[in-house]
């Protein structure tokens, strides 16, 4: 956050300050056009590689705002940072609507608005200070996402520090499921540094073997006092999540969230979503990973937050 | 090189292009994205959003939803009052490097009057310029002081009335939908603010030219429109409606023919300068609203792509007008002239 701007605008101590921006400097916008690097067809998904200049790198969870520059859309659309590597950034990309469609049919080389990175992420230093048990990484869908951003992060602690890492995805079918190939070579990276990960996938098809959802390969698993879930997917999804955490006793989760948004920075006040004390939060602003508590409550009832889809 | 700056009132804005009330919060993409838009705000005047006299939560979720060339939102005016407006956001509005519009909503005409008030009382307090706890001026100090005798403070910030949101169950919009109840707000407000008065209005209306007429005659300095179009989108699936508010407001490039008509109209029938608004997304948007009689420009939700979008336009209308020979003064009304 910010530090406050603050009271020395007080004019009895301080002159008024210079009211004129400075003439015609081109504006120092951080809306940034990237170049479309690379697109990487995965199935029903795609990773769309953009070439950032001056991207400054953000956190698994954070996301971005993002508008072909010839849309035919209004606003731009969230995505989750996937993965990143200097000015080249990633997002893994479910083609659902017109926003969708057109970043799924950009060509290398053309010019896509970015602004970001925003939001709050998974804080991992606090996540792996409250040592927990295990990991419990839980994507549904395109919801898996940051979880590859979170492997690559997991990658940069000392093995020796990190718990069982248990990765949980759930597709609706095995085309969807081929979006796996963007998270396999993170999982390998990872256990080749001596980390324990442990990667289970299931279809609610029954493509990929028998049918199911990422719940039952979470109630499999069995989660137990200690461990932390971080999970990112449709809402219904994270209600079940946290009703089993809930269930287990002990367990500490997060949760990344989606809400239709405008502008992702909190001016617009649209993507708000009411919490487990009744109040409303801006998703793009306090979250879009939000602690299990504040979101659902603590206790075992289901309460309502409204979805950003239409 | 052109010179772009413009008066409304008091204030002096160095080129024609300020945000929208309620697009641009100077303060949270500050905390996402860093400071610098602090240092160097993308606004020649900076309106914040809407304070009432009471806090507002805003209205239940979905608040947003895309439609074809604009959206629709049901936000509802969420603010924490003006006592803590003028506790927590004042200081820090004060602190940046631009002009104010103060933008204030009420439920009923006389709130207009409560809340101007209470903004003065604290600017006088920051700012000088009187005893922050003294009496109101009256309307004979008011009137000279709208003659040139303006407290200093009166150049750094202003004021504009909301009396058009249509997210909200009463007042407001209806009260700018009647040039009655206009008159009153405006007069009340009037006889505490004695810098800028800007009155936003609503297209949700008839015919706005009396509206705006009985704004002027009870001594606005300024008037802006339009506020969003009041629209209502379906739930794809369950065909009920969408937004939690149900109605929601229309903004976007689909209004922009529909507001600008309502500029044109008001700009033929009033003497004070016109804030135009309404689907702005490029020069020629801007070059267009000027023609029909703007002095000024807002960016609405075509900020929320892009927050440093109003800068782009105005480096983009110096160009403009160099490209064609012209002055701020040639573009502006130019649509009314044969």
């Amino acid at each position: 956050m910010a530090a406050e701007v603050g009271l020395a605008a007080r004019a009895h101590v301080n002159p008024a300050p210079e009211l004129q921006p400075s003439p015609r400097t081109p504006p120092n916008s951080g809306c940034r056009l990237a170049r479309v690097a690379a697109r990487q067809k995965l199935g029903s998904m795609f990773v769309l590689r953009l070439r950032a200049p001056g991207w400054p790198g953000g956190a698994p969870g954070q996301f971005a705002l993002l508008r072909h520059e010839a849309s035919a859309r209004f606003l731009p659309r969230a995505f989750s940072l996937h993965a990143q590597d200097g000015e080249l950034v990633s997002f893994l990309i479910a083609p659902v609507g017109p926003g969708t469609e057109e970043l799924a049919e950009a060509g290398v080389g053309e010019g896509v608005h970015v602004l970001g990175p925003l939001g709050h992420g998974f804080d991992l230093t606090e996540i792996l200070a409250g040592t927990p048990r295990r990991l419990v990484v839980v994507g549904g869908g395109v919801g898996v996402a940051p979880f590859r951003l979170l492997l690559d992060r997991l990658t940069t602690h000392a093995a020796a520090t990190l718990p069982e890492v248990v990765v949980l995805f759930g597709f609706r079918d095995d085309v969807q499921a081929e979006c796996l190939a963007a998270f396999e070579p993170a999982v390998d990276r990872l256990r080749a540094r001596g980390a324990a990960v442990e990667l289970e996938t299931i279809c609610e098809d029954g493509s990929l073997g028998r049918a199911g959802l990422v719940t039952t390969l979470l109630q499999e698993v069995g989660l137990s006092a200690g461990d932390a879930i971080l999970a990112c997917g449709a809402h219904a999804m994270c209600q079940a999540v946290w009703d089993l955490g809930l269930a287990a006793g002990g367990v500490r989760a997060w949760f990344s969230l989606e809400a239709g948004m405008a502008c992702g920075v909190g001016s617009c006040h649209g993507c708000v979503i009411r919490l487990a004390d009744g109040s409303l939060a801006k998703v793009c602003r306090r979250g879009p990973v939000f602690g299990a508590g504040e979101v659902f409550g603590e206790s075992r009832h289901p309460c309502a937050v409204p979805g950003g889809d239409r | 090189m052109i010179d772009l700056s413009v008066s409304l009132g008091p204030l002096r804005l160095s080129h024609p292009l300020i945000n929208a009330s309620g697009t641009l919060d100077l303060f949270e993409v500050a905390a996402g994205l860093g400071d610098a838009i602090l240092a160097d705000p993308p606004v020649a005047a900076y309106v914040p959003k809407t304070v009432t006299l009471k806090p507002r939560p805003g209205n239940d979720p979905p608040r947003i939803v895309e439609v074809e060339a604009g959206m629709l939102n049901s936000i509802g005016l969420p603010n924490a009052g003006v006592e803590a407006f003028v506790a927590d956001e004042l200081p820090r509005l004060l602190a940046l490097p631009r002009p104010l519009i103060l933008n204030v909503g009420g439920f009923a005409p006389g709130e207009y009057a409560l809340v101007a008030a209470r903004l003065r009382r604290a600017l006088q307090l920051h700012l000088g310029g009187g005893p922050p706890d003294g009496p109101s001026p009256s309307s004979d100090e008011i009137r000279a002081a709208v003659g040139g005798d303006l407290p200093a403070w009166t150049a750094r910030v202003g004021l504009e009335l909301n009396v058009s949101c249509p997210n909200v169950h009463s007042g407001c919009m209806s009260i700018g939908a009647d040039p009655g109840e206009t008159r009153v707000a405006v007069e009340g407000a009037r006889a505490e603010w004695p810098g800028l008065l800007v009155v936003k209005l609503t297209p949700n209306v008839t015919n706005v030219v009396p509206v705006a007429q009985a704004a002027a005659e009870a001594g606005a300095s300024a008037i802006s429109l339009v506020n969003t179009f009041k629209g209502l989108v379906l739930d794809r699936v369950t065909l009920r409606p969408y937004l939690g508010g149900v109605t929601g407001g229309l903004s976007g490039p689909a209004i922009k023919p529909l507001a600008l008509r309502f500029v044109y109209e008001v700009a033929a029938a009033v003497d004070v300068p016109l804030i135009g608004m309404g689907g702005v997304t490029s020069v020629q948007d801007v070059l267009e609203f000027m023609a029909c009689g703007a002095s000024a420009v807002a960016v609405g939700a075509a900020g929320f792509r892009d927050p440093w979008l109003p800068a782009r336009l105005a480096a983009e209308l110096g160009l403009a007008l160099e490209g064609r020979g012209w002055s701020l003064s040639d573009l502006v009304g130019r649509a009314h002239r044969r």
